[in-house]
């Protein structure tokens, strides 16, 4: 087990390297598409270089809307010719690149619209779920008085403990004729 | 012999007037000086007791059988400690009978009553029957006793007649006959009359022949009785604390009662209680009560007998007998007395002998403690009475009460009372104010506490435990009184506490088994046994504050001196300062007593200690079980057995299970104060929580867009 540690750091310094190797192995096999993919995804690559929060939730929200406009590209590259050429010739198309960059300026937008809803919506739950656990206190307290939201010194019953004034006014009126006295 | 009766005859029982125990101090009033030359009965208190205005009401049956009215006050036949009224027998109207309606709160001598009545003793007024009856004009309840209505009147009124000489010796000859037989009766069913005088003899027919003794059992014994009548060491006792002592003491007082009867003059005429007593132990008792002008010299010898200081030496009805049959009774043969030829003035008397200067030293206690302080009465042993041994045991005592004197402000008093009882060991306890024989300590005890006098000074006597000091000093030592000892530790030990059952209470209860519960709770009922208490309660709680509880120190006290199992634990309980713990203690012991005595169910009782109970419902936690408690209550109340409500109030299940929920209640309480917190820390639009989980929501939307997207176009193509 002491060990571990050990090969953890290995493991990481061999992953620039492993990274490094398929991209290799990607470019030699698919040029294009990686061309593609690379100019295609630059948004996603500033939102991961912007993004300092430790989730990188921002990117993730660009990476996603940004790899659905890259996807329509992708499959025309690869039903096409799948080659620098052809990469170069999509890349170079107006149209295309404002759709890869607008589906990631969606992504974008996402990130700033959905988080203030979703905090509202929380907002609302966490108060659900506040009134819900007073209403049980309540009951709690109806049930076995004030004292139980006080202290929690006289846990113990029978030990002769007075109870307050506030207890023993709420409770049930005297039940028969010169009934049990409160005082 | 007449001009001597109207003094000799006079009753206190119209003044009103307490007398005082024997006071201390040269100042003291002599008892005498209070009750004419100790010739008159002393008495508590009659001053409520007013015929006049007493009676308005109906007659009182007793029994279903004898009717008495209140209205006919029958003065003629009245005792010290009782008023007289005419009484009808329904049964047998030709019967002839009187009601005597005992004062109340002086202990009546109840196991004798219950002993006695409706049989026919020889020689003693019949007790028919007797019962409690409220007495209207006192708004008490007081014992009546149905007796035999002597037909013949007085003895002494007979006397009073003018008659021959002769014929009265024959009338003081019968009541010594007949008194003789009566006392012999009575020894036989081991009573003791310790109520005998002239004036308490009767004429049991119209022709007056045969002879009565009148009436003891209103009183404690010897309570009624003019000194004069009592054994010098007895005398020397406050009236209520002379004892019950024996036959011998009937004897000494039949044989004082002769010598008056007997005698045209009044021997002890003008003098007081301490020249009285001083002369009977100075002189003996037949020197001082008897003198020269007798009816007739042939009842000398009994006289003489009867009138023995020395108990054992005494007459008794064997002596009579053997006198009265002619033969010689053996002459008595006291101890040669120890007599200093240097006597020691104390007091108004120079004193030759230790018994007298003991009872002087006794009346006046600031005086005699110097006596004893500076040596004067070591000397006076040593040298004049000649008993080394006696002044060595003076020494001692002083030496141990100097030692003690840092420890105790009473070690004089102490001292004062060891020495007394070393000078005269048959006298009574002498401590401080308290004078008691101690078979008469019960009766002391009853007797300062329906007057309000020195309780005090008698707990002290005990707690200082002069009693067993007594016992040491007696013949046969303490081996001899060992069952009477015991009774004093245990009251000792009592007057140790000062909780409700305890203390005074406990001791007056005690020593008094057959008196009357003094609880105030009992608003003037007459309950002398403890089946009685709970359903006089019963009774009462009409009419109580609710708000009381059926509880104080005489009921407490007389429930632990008369109930047969220890309520001590739960006497300490019931004085508890927690109201909770109080009222159930009082459940608990009246639910017990109950069910031991096997009483009725108490509807009225179970109302008012049900009602009680608050502060034990409330120290349930659950609100629905006080709520079911409460519901609960008033459906055992109607049924009247406490062990019910009892069981209903301290259920240990109940219990447990209460505290059991009421913790987990308080768990689940403080987990849901905490999850509210954590909530509201982390519920704002600003919190972390909120900022990561709403982006985090953002990126997943994202995803799952992109990916539903990716699956169309993969699909569409």
């Amino acid at each position: 087990m002491a060990e571990e540690p050990v090969a953890v750091r290995k493991l990481a310094s061999f992953k620039p390297i492993l990274w490094g190797f398929m991209f290799a192995v990607a470019m030699v096999s698919f040029p294009g598409l990686v061309l593609l993919v690379i100019v295609g995804m630059v948004p996603t690559i500033v939102a991961f270089m912007v993004d300092r929060a430790p989730k990188n939730y921002a990117a993730f929200c660009v990476a996603g809307m940004n790899l659905s406009g890259v996807f329509p590209m992708v499959i025309d590259l690869w039903q096409g010719a799948n080659d620098i050429k052809a990469a170069m010739s999509i890349i170079t198309n107006v149209f295309e690149l404002t759709v890869m960059y607008a589906a990631a300026a969606f992504g974008w937008l996402i990130y700033m619209a959905i988080p203030p809803v979703v905090g509202a919506l929380m907002a609302v739950a966490a108060q659900q779920r506040i009134m819900q656990l007073r209403a049980s206190q309540r009951e709690m307290i109806n049930e076995w008085g004030q004292d139980i939201a006080q202290g929690q010194a006289a846990a113990t019953s029978g030990t002769g403990q007075k109870t307050d004034g506030t207890v023993a006014s709420e409770a049930a009126s005297p039940p028969f004729q010169g009934g049990i006295q409160s005082g | 012999m007449a001009e001597a009766t109207p003094e000799l005859y006079t009753m206190a029982a119209d003044t009103g007037d307490a007398p005082e125990p024997p006071d201390a101090g040269e100042d003291a009033a002599p008892e005498a000086e209070l009750t004419s030359a100790g010739l008159v009965t002393p008495i508590i208190s009659t001053g409520d007791f007013t015929p006049e205005d007493s009676f308005p009401g109906e007659p009182v049956l007793i029994n279903e059988r004898f009717e008495v009215f209140p209205a006919k006050p029958l003065a003629e036949m009245d005792s010290p400690s009782a008023r007289a009224f005419e009484a009808e027998d329904r049964l047998q109207p030709a019967n002839p009978v009187f009601a005597l309606v005992c004062i109340p709160d002086i202990p009546a001598r109840q196991s004798v009553i219950s002993s006695i009545a409706g049989d026919d003793l020889p020689g003693i007024m019949k007790l028919h029957d007797f019962g409690i009856v409220e007495w209207t004009s006192l708004n008490r309840w007081c014992q009546v006793l149905i007796l035999e209505r002597p037909l013949g009147g007085r003895v002494t009124d007979a006397l009073q007649l003018n008659i021959e000489e002769f014929q009265k010796a024959d009338i003081v000859r019968a009541v010594l006959q007949q008194g003789m037989e009566a006392l012999q009766y009575l020894q036989i069913r081991s009573h003791v009359h310790r109520a005998l005088r002239p004036d308490n003899l009767f004429f049991r027919d119209a022709e007056k022949e045969d002879i009565i003794l009148g009436e003891f059992m209103s009183a404690p014994p010897g309570f009624d009785q003019p000194l004069v009548f009592e054994t010098p060491e007895r005398a020397m006792a406050s009236p209520g604390g002379r004892g019950r002592g024996d036959s011998s003491d009937d004897y000494y007082a039949l044989g004082a009662t002769i010598a008056f009867l007997l005698q045209t003059g009044n021997p002890v005429a003008g003098m007081t209680a301490e020249q009285i007593i001083h002369s009977k132990l100075t002189r003996t008792s037949y020197q001082t009560l008897v003198g020269a002008k007798l009816l007739t010299s042939t009842m000398v010898e009994p006289l003489r007998g009867l009138l023995e200081d020395n108990p054992h030496q005494r007459w008794d009805f064997d002596s009579i007998e053997m006198w009265a049959g002619g033969r010689r009774v053996p002459a008595a043969h006291s101890p040669a007395r120890r007599r200093s030829p240097r006597a020691l003035k104390f007091g108004p008397f120079e004193h030759t002998k230790p018994r007298s200067l003991a009872y002087a030293m006794s009346l006046r206690p600031d005086t005699s403690i110097k006596l004893v302080r500076d040596g004067t009465l070591e000397t006076w042993l040593a040298r004049g009475i000649e008993d080394q041994e006696l002044a060595d045991l003076i020494t001692d005592a002083i030496a141990a009460a100097t030692a003690k004197q840092d420890e105790t402000r009473d070690a004089d008093a102490i001292l004062m009372s060891h020495i007394l009882l070393q000078l005269d060991p048959l006298s009574p306890v002498q401590y401080k104010g308290a004078h008691f024989m101690t078979d008469g300590f019960g009766g002391a005890l009853a007797t300062e506490t329906i007057r309000g006098g020195n309780v005090k000074d008698l707990a002290e006597a005990v707690a200082h435990q002069l009693p067993t000091k007594s016992f040491e000093l007696q013949d046969g030592g303490l081996a001899a009184s060992v069952t009477e000892d015991q009774m004093f530790q245990e009251l000792r030990l009592h007057l140790q506490k000062t909780e409700p059952g305890y203390g005074v209470e406990r001791c007056l209860y005690l020593a008094n088994p057959n008196l009357p519960c003094r609880s105030p709770l009992l608003g003037g009922r007459y309950i002398d046994h403890i089946k009685d208490i709970l359903p006089a309660l019963n009774e009462i709680e009409a009419s109580a504050d609710a708000k009381q509880r059926p509880y104080d120190r005489h009921l407490a006290a007389f429930l632990g001196s008369h109930f047969s199992e220890d309520l001590d634990g739960f006497l300490d309980e019931a004085d508890d300062p927690d109201d909770a713990t109080a009222v159930l203690t009082i459940l608990k012991i009246y639910a017990r007593v109950q069910a031991v005595l096997q009483l009725p169910e108490m509807a009225g009782l179970a109302r008012w200690l049900g009602g009680l109970m608050g502060p034990v419902i409330r120290q349930y936690k659950s609100r629905a079980t006080r709520r079911l408690l409460e519901a609960e209550v008033p459906k055992l109340v109607p049924i009247g057995w406490l062990a019910d409500l009892l069981e209903l109030m301290n259920s240990s299940d109940a219990r447990l299970r209460d505290a059991s929920d009421y913790a987990d209640a308080q768990n689940a309480f403080r987990e849901a104060d905490t999850e509210i917190e954590r909530i509201e820390a982390n519920s704002s639009p600003e919190s972390d929580a909120v900022q990561r989980g709403s982006k985090q929501t953002a990126a997943v939307i994202s995803i799952v867009i992109m990916c539903i997207l990716i699956t169309m176009m993969i699909l569409t193509n």
